[in-house]
């Protein structure tokens, strides 16, 4: 129904206000000729900007990562992406990503239920406005933000030291993957905020309204109504917030200096040429299971959408 | 959409209870809302702090004192602020016609174009600079060894909120009525552009913008790996030799990003939906007028 | 009715009496309600009418459990309810629009309220099927509420209600967002059912016209109070305030001189009659508030009143006409009458109905 709209809408924008005024048509659609030109060239630039300097690249290494040193065909680079060492960075990676945006959804889905509820304005206008802040930050300055805080000497550290805790004494790294995961906290909670501060707002009083005067208590309208409604965007904006974790890779070289074995910290290495590599075009095929795992996180996005347009148009 | 509806025949209504429809207790959120708060708070404080720190426990400025006198600091930033602009400048250029373009030619194209500006999230950015440098290791010097190729990349990266910014402020116009509207009364496009449809974006293109820059100031994947060193490459340099400095530096840059980023947060989410057709009748005259 | 009470016992559960004493609702330091008071009889339909923020709403939710009254009591069936939660009171209710699950089929939404009631399955669809019956839509059972049109969801909103054999139903502003068509349609619909099923209803509209047609009785509110609670007959042509004789229908307000204790000498009009009671000295200057169905017209030359503008209605037609001091007038009449004075450019007016209401000037 609605695509049938939009497309209705479309053909009318292309075939203009034809029958609208007939006295006057000269001069306007003689502009309108003249603009169509101008925009016509204005909109392809873009497409041809995007493929340049984003797909090929991208297209360059995957087909990089199937050729050897000589340039012929070969499977060696994606046999050694997932053995040893770099199989363990992509499970430490996957790991990593899904942990952080496992609780970052748990903990971003709470806020924005507390700050949805919330009637003082103010603390809603701060917690988006924080949050949209927030979830833009990251990189480098956050890390060096957590090591004021909780690393070797962090002003917290201290703090819980002198307080007879130290948690470097129990096992506690800031430079590890569970003080990564803390860290990417900082930006994946805001994003989940900014994900589902919509779709909370968008039940309905009457939903609630009805449900109670239909005789159903609070929980009979969460479980059948309120979570059915928030799963999709819920699940959506998990896979969200797994890719950017994947994706991360400022906060972690800068935290663990490219010590920690996380596949896009390997793949810097790589780059860098920090690290010698057994096969030439390793790289490019850390680069193509990156790809392929952000697609799969991808294509499940698009499932969790098309599942929940059941019931929303 | 359909969410904001204002209920009328409710005015005065229900206003005691406030927008609890959820019914969710008040210690549930002042728990969340507190903890989460103390989350985001702790760690800038505490960066404060140990920026401040000297060697026996004393506060000094020295971090900073430091740092300003460092000349690699001034040159990074410069550095970081050209790359910025320059990427603006260029975001601009793509932005203004492509996004109009479609909402005036092509709505149903609309989220077609969308999902491409989205493209740069399914495409990690390590991944990109490897691309890179395979693919454009053979371009002239000017532009992979300078870097110019720096500035094309924050382009398309910066997409995703630069696309989707500007995307908003035009739907949030009725762009169509005043293209037709413009152009019934004899207009020519740039006119239009000029004196009726860039004035009312005034605010998306200034959002687009800053969300662009601070990003360009941010972005540390891209340029430590083709090796150029920017501001936030200068950061982490500075991290392996100093840290209280870097915190500093930390701590400043995220302040002079967060001034900007909250100014859109808190101009986006008071326009959205309060913009009306009631600017654009006069806009329109203006263009005619001149 | 004895015909609907036996209806009542197949489908719903029949009417209950319910009063309200002395209601009222505060928010902040403005009064939503003050002190409302009035009952329904088993099986009425009564309407509440009045402008946006009148308190209506306010009363409905009350009624409803979704709101609690600052003072005052609600009894339904002689039981006192006012401190029952909403979930507990078995009332049947109907919102504005959007008020269907979206994530649920037509069917399952009518089955809400039974499947929160432990029903069995069988019992649930059998209800269901019943219910999705009752409002013409068994064929759309399991399509989603974005599927339907507003009438439609309306309609499964009001199966929804009735579903639970509420003893109660309330209806809030459940028209007020269709198309004017589906709206009366809709309209009839629901009396129909309301009186197969014998349910005493409250039904909350800022349109009189609706008003007029559905109800048995009419509370006209304004301001958080009652100002009247009368049949629709008697609310339109015996207004007890100059609000209800404003808020429903059209009423012209005239000068005049009172004449004696049931006649008003009124300016273009001459004589007219008036009977609700109240006690002016003959002399006194009046306001008359009139009708326009109560004046008439015939062909005048150069004195007497203005046609500004005429217009056809199909089954009348009204003209709008000015005084000497510019004020204007509406007067409906037939087509025959209006026919009459086609060609003439003023009008003389004269009264074949009584006055609403006569009230001393202001001065």
């Amino acid at each position: 129904m609605a695509v049938k709209d939009e497309i209705r809408s479309g053909s009318e924008s292309v075939s203009g206000g034809g029958g609208e005024a007939p006295a006057d048509a000269g001069r306007p659609r003689r502009a309108r000729r003249r603009g169509r030109w101008h925009t016509g060239i204005g909109a392809l630039p873009f497409l041809v900007y995007v493929s340049l300097f984003l797909l090929v690249p991208a297209i360059s290494v995957v087909a990089t990562a199937f050729k050897n040193g000589n340039g012929q065909f070969t499977m060696a680079n994606f046999d050694e992406a997932v053995h040893g060492v770099y199989l363990q960075s992509f499970i430490a990676s996957i790991k990593l990503s899904f942990a952080s945006a496992l609780i970052a959804a748990v903990v971003g889905v709470l806020t924005a239920l507390a700050v949805s509820a919330t009637d003082n304005r103010i603390v809603r206008a701060l917690v988006t406005a924080g949050s949209g802040v927030f979830a833009n930050t990251g990189g480098v300055p956050l890390a060096f933000s957590f090591i004021a805080t909780v690393g070797n000497f962090g002003v917290v550290t201290k703090l819980l030291a002198s307080a007879g805790f130290d948690p470097y004494a129990h096992g506690f790294s800031l430079y590890s993957v569970l003080g990564l995961t803390i860290v990417y906290q900082y930006f994946l909670i805001p994003l989940m905020i900014l994900i589902m501060i919509p779709p909370i707002q968008a039940l309905r009083k009457e939903w609630i309204d009805a449900s109670a005067s239909l005789g159903a208590s609070r929980f009979q309208f969460w479980r059948w109504v309120g979570i059915p409604l928030l799963t999709p965007p819920m699940l959506a904006a998990f896979i969200v917030l797994f890719t950017d974790a994947f994706a991360a890779y400022a906060t972690a070289e800068a935290l663990t200096s490219g010590t920690i074995p996380l596949v896009p910290i390997q793949l810097g290495s790589l780059i860098s040429g920090n690290v010698l590599a057994g096969q030439t075009n390793l790289g490019d095929a850390l680069g193509a299971g990156m790809i392929v795992v952000v697609m799969v996180a991808a294509l499940l996005y698009a499932y969790v959408q098309r599942k929940a347009s059941k019931w929303l148009r | 959409m359909a969410t904001v509806t204002p209920d009328l025949g409710r005015a005065g209504g229900s206003g005691g209870e406030g927008s609890n429809v959820l019914r969710l207790g008040k210690p549930f959120r002042y728990t969340v809302l507190i903890l989460v708060g103390a989350f985001f708070i702790i760690p800038i404080l505490a960066s404060a702090r140990f920026s401040f720190l000297g060697n026996n426990n004393s506060y000094t400025l020295s971090a900073y004192t430091q740092l300003f006198g460092t000349p690699q600091f001034w040159s990074t930033l410069w550095l970081s602020v050209k790359v910025g602009v320059g990427t603006v400048a260029l975001t601009l250029v793509l932005l203004i016609p492509t996004v109009i373009f479609v909402h005036v030619r092509l709505p149903r194209l609309r989220r077609l174009f969308e999902s491409v500006s989205l493209l740069p999230l399914v495409i990690p950015s390590v991944v990109v600079t490897l691309g890179v440098i395979t693919s454009f290791r053979n371009l002239p010097n000017i532009i992979y060894g300078t870097p110019v190729i720096l500035a094309l990349e924050y382009v398309v990266l910066a997409l995703p909120y630069s696309y989707r910014t500007f995307d908003s402020a035009v739907q949030s116009i009725d762009l169509k009525t005043l293209v037709d509207a413009g152009q019934s009364l004899g207009a020519g496009w740039i006119k239009l552009l000029r004196f009726a449809i860039l004035p009312n974006l005034r605010s998306g293109l200034l959002g687009a913008s800053i969300l662009t820059f601070a990003f360009c100031l941010g972005e540390f994947a891209v340029a430590s790996l083709l090796s150029f060193t920017t501001f936030p490459v200068f950061l982490v340099q500075v991290g392996r030799l100093e840290a209280s400095q870097a915190v500093a530096l930390s701590l400043i840059a995220l302040i002079f990003t967060w001034i900007p980023l909250a100014l859109v947060m808190i101009v986006f989410s008071q326009r959205r939906g309060a913009r009306r057709v009631a600017g654009v009748e006069s806009a329109i005259e203006a263009a005619v007028a001149d | 009715m004895s015909e609907t009470t036996q209806a009542a016992t197949s489908l719903g559960r029949g009417g209950v009496e319910v009063e309200v004493r002395g209601l009222s609702r505060y928010f902040k330091d403005t009064a939503a309600l003050k002190s409302l008071s009035m009952r329904a009889e088993p099986g009425e339909l009564v309407v509440l009418l009045g402008p946006s923020g009148c308190g209506k709403t306010t009363a409905l939710r009350m009624l409803a459990g979704l709101d609690a009254p600052d003072e005052g009591a609600i009894l339904i069936g002689g039981k006192d309810v006012t401190s029952l939660p909403a979930a507990k009171r078995n009332i049947g209710m109907v919102f504005q629009s959007y008020s269907l699950f979206p994530n649920m089929t037509a069917r399952e939404n009518v089955e809400f309220g039974l499947r929160v009631r432990g029903k069995k399955s069988t019992e649930r669809s059998d209800r269901s099927a019943e219910m999705l019956g009752l409002v013409g839509l068994t064929s759309l059972a399991d399509r989603f509420p974005h599927q339907l049109s507003g009438g439609q969801q309306q309609r499964v909103a009001l199966a929804r209600a009735l579903a639970i054999k509420p003893q109660l139903l309330l209806l809030d502003e459940p028209l007020s967002a269709l198309d004017a068509k589906v709206r009366a349609q809709l309209r009839e619909e629901i009396r129909r059912i309301q009186l197969e099923l014998g349910i005493t209803t409250f039904f909350v509209t800022h349109d009189q016209e609706e008003a007029l047609a559905l109800a048995d009785r009419i509370a006209v509110m304004h301001q958080g109070r009652l100002e009247q609670l009368d049949t629709p007959l008697a609310v339109y042509s015996n207004p007890a305030t100059e609000f209800v004789a404003e808020f429903v229908g059209t009423v012209n307000r005239l000068r005049g001189v009172v004449v004696d204790a049931a006649t008003v000498d009124v300016e273009l009009v001459g004589k007219v009659s008036y009977g609700n009671g109240q006690t002016l000295s003959p002399g006194t200057r009046v306001q008359v508030l009139i009708r326009p169905e109560s004046l008439g017209v015939t062909p005048a030359t150069d004195d007497g009143a203005e046609v500004i503008s005429r217009s056809f209605l199909g089954a009348s037609t009204k003209l709008s006409v000015r005084n000497p001091a510019g004020d204007p007038i509406v007067v409906e009449v037939s087509v025959a009458e209006a026919a009459g004075v086609a060609d003439s450019p003023n009008v003389k007016l004269f009264a074949r109905g009584e006055a609403l209401l006569v009230r001393p000037a202001p001065s």
